[in-house]
């Protein structure tokens, strides 16, 4: 009747799977939902095919994007500002937007003999071949006015494109050999549904449109998972197998213990129903330590549930973490190991009862003994190598996650060479009543986030940064008066006829400067033409926010940078690498914490099954060993740590929980250990382990060669070292007999 | 009965038959043509281990309202120093070497402009362009990294920046005259993007000066940079 039962549930399962199941990539689900990347906000890659032999790459770009522009409407969002007006702009604002120092130095260049200089110097110029090449602009600026504003720190960088790019005259980025064009949009739609659109706007042309940045990686991760998913399970069974296979030497056995996992693993699915690339390596791992339930060994308590209690809460300290994945799994791995439980010893009994190929351990198990010193001398030399390899080891945030090839695009790579790596770009908000007053806001915060340069940031992208600040205007116009610039312009007007210019050719120049356009405040640029340029940074709503991009230095071991405004507000920064960073300074902190819950939590089990305090420090105390082996192996082969082997650490230090439970209690009651048993439980972990490291993505790998590594120390450390320390404890306390040896149903197996 | 397709289609294959090869044939004039001209331009150059020669540039720019006429001296040292130097204090020198590119205005009180290469590709585009026209050689750095045009009839050679470069931004065509003897650079004219045109006329070729001379034109222009 259970197995009918049961049968009956896992079809019923099987059918409500191919309906609901839905793989997803899940890159950023460790970063908390602040420091993601904006998904409605992807970044598409127009490439120029290789073969297309076009004459002029750039104006075919050009000419699309300004198509796809038309045909996408506001979905297509400026990802800077429009070349032209952005040079209009500061062309007619340029003197208000300098610093004090800064116009000191205009106003000495626009003194007669100053201004004579440098026409002359620019007539002279000009009979190299070299003048119309250098970059220089004489139209725009034959004083060199504008040179203040050209910072190479960076402050004004969003007149410029980032990486070797150029901004366009609609505002993409055009790369440097003028073969790909970055376009952003802002989109609530399903990306194939967009890029129907973009396919229809790129039509026959040799360009090949693609997804880059986070959506093509969060793509990439889906399709990862969509690929690997079932054969990875299909490799962790088939290790399992092989490791029953050649344990049991039953094939009945194994088949049986294999048709329930898988069984189990259906069921669970369906609990699931959305599985994203971490939730395949937790499924995958559960596989191969939900095995130890099938095998039938030495109980810990009377009825056998301590093991199963162990590793249940194996995961439960992570949801103290600051990772969503690991606070879903923390209590969705005990609803996991509640299923495979119930299952192998629910269901496998009953299986077993009627076809037979129960596991028996009967006759292979020996007497073991306590080694108290040598159980002392490698426990305290395992846990010093983890201490002192603990620094050592390299940290590895959630912003970083390896897919391998499937990361590994030729426009991702080009979108970080030659434009920006996105996982460092991250966001700060300035808030107001209205839009203006918001984007006045942000022209005090851009100014303290331009401190950042260079040191800490390399370009800040803020529309604040173009807007004076209001408590600056009235003193700005008092010191332009002072400069009495329209007198200055008259002279240069005309020296330049003296000198046999035509003053019209510098119109621009000579309009910019008499600062007839009125001043750079929030409310002219919200009406002017850069108006559509600000709904990148605008983000609608009650109240109205404008969001400065900043690019923060490569440097990962940089700390989060500790930002106030005028007022001493703190300046919050959003974004992965924001995330990681804050991350990284409280690891080693937070993991303490993880373990010592893990500890405690171990213990407190180990206790209420034996009621031995030294079976439940010796214990924990293997547990600390385990997981120092783990982490002075990791930093011997320079593994880096992180986030996303959480997981892996504390399911090892559960193996060697279980491992040294079982190892004391049967020392204490007297009964044959199962050694065998316990190996096998480990080798079935690595079986998933191997699993994960075959895979051949990076994400996965790390935490296969954890648990490989893991799993493997785990049990020898709770055979040898875990008896000789509670024999230790046991001669220091005086106490804590052991029950006596014919105490019934310990040795059931 | 003749069927129309098979008919058409046995055209066609004719006609490509009949182009293939004049299509091959073009290239190889293409070819032959610009291989005659680097051999031309080689036979002075290859000779060259220094270069005096008088010049006349002449700017056509919209910011002008006359074209700029300046007068001067071109200086080449091997392996690649090019010096470009106006008569009078009104001009400037430019200087293009392994080191850099650099524009000093002759007045000493003048500040110099330094281009950075990377900043300025066209730049560097140019100047390599330039060094590599007196540079001894077989004219394959003359060549390089540009699109070569070599009109029939005409001693020219033309060089544009290639398709995919930023360079084309800002210069659109680089055309050397040649001697049709001596096979001597006799001008130079620069296409820039915005319009602006740039001819430099060369006369009186002095090849491989006596040391001491061309030390003593060089050291000037030493003195020239090491005063700013």
């Amino acid at each position: 009747m259970v197995i009918g039962a049961w049968l009956l549930l896992v079809a019923a399962c099987a059918a409500l799977l191919s309906s609901r199941f839905e793989p997803s990539g899940g890159l950023e689900a460790l970063l908390p939902m602040e420091h993601r990347q904006l998904a409605d906000e992807p970044l598409l890659l127009l490439q120029i095919r290789d073969e297309s032999g076009a004459a002029d790459p750039s104006e075919l770009l050009l000419e699309t994007a300004a198509i796809l522009a038309e045909q996408l409407g506001e979905q297509r969002v400026p990802i800077a500002a429009p070349a032209g007006e952005a040079a209009a702009w500061f062309d007619a604002h340029a003197l208000f937007l300098v610093e004090d120092a800064a116009l000191i130095e205009i106003g000495k260049r626009l003194a007669d003999d100053a201004v004579s200089d440098a026409i002359e110097t620019l007539r002279a110029r000009m009979s190299s071949p070299l003048f119309g090449v250098s970059g220089d602009e004489p139209r725009r600026d034959p004083l060199g006015l504008h040179d203040p504003l050209d910072d190479r720190a960076g402050r004004f960088a969003s007149t410029r494109g980032p990486g070797s790019s150029s901004i366009t005259a609609a505002g993409d980025l055009l790369a440097s050999d003028g073969t790909a064009l970055l376009v952003q949009l802002r989109t609530t739609r399903a990306r194939p549904a967009v890029m129907e659109d973009v396919r229809l706007a790129v039509g026959d042309r040799p360009i090949d449109a693609r997804w880059v940045g986070p959506a093509n990686l969060e793509d990439s991760a889906n399709t990862m998972v969509g690929d690997l998913g079932l054969r990875m399970l299909a490799t962790a069974l088939a290790g399992i197998a092989v490791v029953l296979a050649s344990a049991l030497r039953r094939v009945r056995a194994t088949l049986v213990i294999l048709v329930c996992l898988a069984g189990a693993a259906v069921c669970a699915a369906v609990l699931l129903a959305k599985i994203d690339a971490w939730g395949l390596a937790v499924v995958i791992l559960w596989l191969g330590f939900a095995c130890e339930g099938a095998l039938q060994l030495q109980r810990i308590s009377a009825r056998g549930w301590p093991a199963a209690a162990v590793l249940a809460t194996a995961l439960v300290p992570l949801w103290l973490s600051p990772y969503p994945a690991w606070q879903y799994w923390s209590w969705a791995w005990v609803v996991l190991v509640a299923v495979a439980m119930v299952t192998l010893r629910v269901v496998l009994p009953a299986v077993h009862a009627r076809v037979g190929g129960a596991v028996s351990w009967e006759g292979r198990g020996f007497s073991w003994r306590p080694m108290p010193t040598l159980a002392s001398v490698l426990g305290l030399a395992i846990l010093i190598a983890g201490v002192v390899s603990v620094s050592s080891l390299r940290y590895r945030g959630a912003d970083r996650v390896g897919l391998g090839e499937y990361g590994a695009s030729g426009g991702q790579r080009r979108l970080v060479e030659e434009f920006f790596d996105p996982t460092n770009m991250v966001r700060a908000h300035s808030t107001g009543t209205d839009e203006a007053t918001a984007l006045e806001r942000a022209a005090a915060d851009a100014r303290v986030l331009s401190a950042m340069i260079p040191t800490e940031a390399v370009r800040v992208d803020s529309p604040g940064l173009w807007v004076a600040r209001a408590v600056d205007l009235e003193r700005r116009r008092t010191a332009l008066t002072a400069l009495e610039v329209p007198a200055r312009l008259e002279h240069l007007r005309a020296t330049l006829e003296a000198k046999g210019f035509r003053p019209d050719a510098f119109g621009e120049f000579l309009r910019g400067a008499a600062i007839n356009d009125g001043a750079p405040t929030s409310a002219a640029m919200l009406a002017g033409p850069l108006g559509p340029w600000l709904r990148r940074y605008l983000v609608a709503g009650n109240p109205p926010r404008f969001r400065a991009f900043v690019q923060l230095a490569a440097d990962p071991d940089n700390a989060v940078p500790q930002l106030r405004d005028d007022d001493g507000s703190p300046i919050a920064l959003f974004g992965p690498a924001v995330a990681a960073r804050s991350d990284r300074a409280s690891f080693a902190d937070w993991l303490g914490i993880y373990v010592l819950c893990q500890l405690w939590i171990g213990a407190l089990v180990i206790w209420l099954a034996t009621r031995s305090l030294a079976v439940a420090l010796s214990a924990a105390f293997s547990t600390l060993v385990a997981q120092c082996a783990v982490l002075a192996s990791m930093a011997l082969l320079e593994v880096p740590v992180g986030p996303a082997m959480l997981p892996a650490l504390l399911l090892v230090g559960a193996s060697a929980t279980i491992a040294a439970g079982r190892a004391c209690r049967a020392i204490d009651l007297g009964r044959p250990l199962f050694a065998t048993g316990i190996i096998v439980t480990s080798l079935c972990q690595v079986a998933a382990g191997v699993a994960l490291l075959g895979s051949g993505v990076p994400m996965w790998r790390g935490l296969g060669l954890v648990i490989v590594l893991g799993a493997t120390a785990a049990s020898g450390i709770g055979l040898f070292v875990a008896p000789g320390v509670c024999r230790v404890l046991r001669r220091v306390s005086g106490g804590d007999n052991p029950e006596p040896a014919n105490t019934p149903d310990q040795s059931s197996p | 009965m003749i069927h129309r397709r098979s008919t058409l289609f046995g055209l066609v294959g004719l006609l490509g038959l009949a182009a293939s090869p004049r299509l091959a044939r073009a290239d190889e004039l293409d070819e032959k043509r610009l291989s005659n001209r680097l051999e031309l331009w080689a036979n002075f150059a290859k000779r060259t281990r220094n270069l005096v020669v008088r010049l006349t540039t002449t700017r056509e720019t919209s910011l002008l309202r006359e074209p700029l006429v300046v007068t001067g001296t071109l200086l080449f040292e091997v392996p690649g120093t090019l010096v470009l130097r106006d008569d009078g204090l009104g001009g400037s020198t430019t200087i293009i070497d392994a080191a850099g590119l650099q524009i000093v205005p002759n007045r000493p009180d003048a500040p110099g402009t330094t281009i950075d290469r990377a900043r300025a590709p066209a730049a560097a585009w140019l100047g390599d362009r330039l060094r590599a026209a007196f540079a001894p050689g077989e004219g394959l750095a003359l060549v390089a990294d540009s699109r070569t045009e070599v009109p029939r009839g005409r001693q020219r050679l033309d060089l544009s920046p290639p398709r995919d470069s930023t360079t084309r931004k800002f210069v659109r065509s680089l055309s050397l005259h040649l001697d049709p003897v001596t096979g001597a650079v006799i001008e130079i004219l620069i296409a820039e993007a915005q319009g602006d045109r740039m001819r430099i006329q060369l006369a009186d070729h002095r090849q491989n000066v006596p040391e001491p001379d061309i030390r003593a034109l060089m050291a000037e222009v030493e003195a020239l940079q090491s005063a700013r």
